[in-house]
C-alpha cells in the first residue's frame, strides 16, 4: 500500500472528495447488482412455481389416488402445460435479454417483419389471459405495416407491453392503435389502470425494479426496462402519457428501415 | 361443492392454482387483482380466499382489510401468498388470516393450508 503525502488542507479536502466518490460508485454498483440478483430470483420464481405445481398435482392424481386422468382431461391439461413452459421459457429469455442488455450484448437479426399482423399474434396469444383479466382489446390496424426489424424483439415489445396494460389496467378495456408513414411506424397501447405518477414515468424505462416489501406492490420488474432497450436498438424511442386516476398510453415509435 | 377464490396477478399462476383445485373437486373463481375480487366476492361468496400480497392497483393488504371490515364476508378464512419471506405481514394484518404460503409453495404444502383451514 502506498502512502500519500498530504501537503496541505485543499490537497485533503480533494482527496477526501475523490475517495468519497469511490466509495460512492462502488456501493452503487453493489447495490444495483443485488437488485438485479434479487430482480432475477423473483421472476425465475413466478415462471417457474405453475409448471411445479401442476406435475405435483399430476403426479399424486396417479401415485396416490390411482386416478389417471381421461383423455380429454389429459389433452387440456397438457395444454396447459405447454402454455406454461411458453411462458417460461419467455420469461426466461427476458432475464436473458436483460442480462444481455446490461453487458451490452443485444444483436439484432433484420428482417421484414409486419407489425400489424405481430400485434395480432400477441393479442390472439393473450386471449385466455384477457378473458380472466375481464378485458377487452380494442385494435386499430391501417393494414400490413412492414418494416426492417428483428421479429422476435418485436413480439417481445408487443408482449411486454399486453402483459403490462392487462396487469395494470385489468378490469377495462385496452386499446392498441398502429399506425405508420413510410418512414416509420407507430404503436400505440392505452389501459385504464391506476396511471403513473410523474415523477415515475422517465423511471420505469431507466430501470427495472422490482416488488418492494414495504408498500406490498408490485413493481413494474424487467418488462418495461427490456422494451425500452430494444425500442432504443431499433433507433426509435417509448414514452408513455399519464395522470394518476386516468390510465396510462405507451407510445412506440420505430423507423421502418426500408 | 367448496368454492375457492384465487387472487393473482400472475395469470399462469393463478391459472394453474385454479386448475389443481378443481381437479380436486373445488369450484375456483380466478380475480387478477383486488379490484376485481372484491366484485367476484360480491357476486358469491366464497369458503377460502387465496390471495396473494404483491399486486398493483389494490394489494393483497388491502384486500384483506377490506374483506375483514365487511360484514357480509369477515367469516371467509383469508390465506395470503407471497414471493417475500417474513415480515410482510405485520401481527395485525397476520392476526385477519387464516394462513400464510410462501411461493413457491409445492402442491403438498398448498393441500395442508386447506387442511388445516377445515377446507
Amino acid at each position: 500500500m502506498r502512502t500519500v503525502a498530504v501537503a496541505d488542507d485543499r490537497q485533503a479536502r480533494v482527496l477526501q472528495n475523490v475517495l468519497d466518490s469511490i466509495g460512492a460508485a462502488l456501493r452503487g454498483e453493489r447495490g444495483t447488482a443485488d437488485q438485479f440478483a434479487s430482480v432475477v430470483s423473483h421472476e425465475l420464481r413466478s415462471a417457474l412455481m405453475p409448471i411445479s405445481l401442476f406435475v405435483e398435482a399430476m403426479l399424486v392424481d396417479v401415485t396416490q389416488n390411482g386416478r389417471v386422468p381421461s383423455r380429454d382431461e389429459l389433452m387440456q391439461r397438457l395444454g396447459m402445460f405447454k402454455r406454461q413452459l411458453a411462458r417460461a421459457n419467455h420469461d426466461l429469455k427476458r432475464l436473458l435479454d436483460f442480462s444481455r442488455i446490461r453487458s451490452g450484448q443485444l444483436d439484432l437479426e433484420l428482417e421484414d417483419v409486419d407489425l400489424s399482423a405481430t400485434v395480432a399474434d400477441v393479442v390472439a396469444g393473450h386471449h385466455e389471459e384477457l378473458a380472466v383479466a375481464r378485458c377487452t382489446v380494442d385494435f386499430e390496424s391501417p393494414g400490413a405495416i412492414v418494416g426492417r426489424w428483428d421479429r422476435l424483439r418485436l413480439h417481445q415489445v408487443a408482449t411486454n407491453l399486453l402483459s403490462n396494460a392487462i396487469k395494470y389496467g385489468a378490469g377495462a378495456p385496452i386499446h392498441i392503435a398502429l399506425s405508420a408513414n413510410d418512414e416509420s411506424a407507430r404503436l400505440v397501447v392505452r389501459d385504464h389502470g391506476p396511471g403513473i405518477e410523474a415523477d415515475q414515468r422517465e423511471a420505469i424505462f431507466a430501470r427495472f425494479e422490482r416488488a418492494h416489501p414495504t408498500q406490498h406492490q408490485s413493481g413494474y420488474g424487467v418488462g418495461l426496462w427490456v422494451v425500452a432497450r430494444i425500442v432504443e436498438a431499433f433507433g426509435g424511442a417509448i414514452e408513455v402519457e399519464s395522470e394518476p386516476g386516468l390510465g396510462a398510453t405507451f407510445i412506440v415509435r420505430l423507423p421502418r428501415l426500408m | 361443492m367448496r368454492t375457492v377464490l384465487v387472487v393473482d396477478d400472475e395469470y399462469e399462476i393463478a391459472e394453474v392454482v385454479g386448475t389443481v383445485l378443481s381437479s380436486r373437486g373445488y369450484e375456483v373463481a380466478l380475480a387478477l387483482n383486488g379490484k376485481l375480487a372484491l366484485a367476484a366476492l360480491a357476486d358469491q361468496r366464497p369458503d377460502l380466499i387465496l390471495l396473494d400480497v404483491m399486486m398493483p392497483v389494490m394489494t393483497g393488504i388491502e384486500v384483506l382489510r377490506t374483506v375483514k371490515a365487511t360484514e357480509e364476508h369477515r367469516a371467509i378464512p383469508v390465506v395470503m401468498m407471497s414471493a417475500v419471506g417474513d415480515g410482510v405481514l405485520s401481527s395485525e394484518d397476520e392476526s385477519l388470516t387464516a394462513g400464510y404460503l410462501r411461493k413457491p409453495f409445492t402442491f403438498d404444502e398448498l393441500m395442508a393450508t386447506f387442511a388445516r383451514v377445515g377446507l
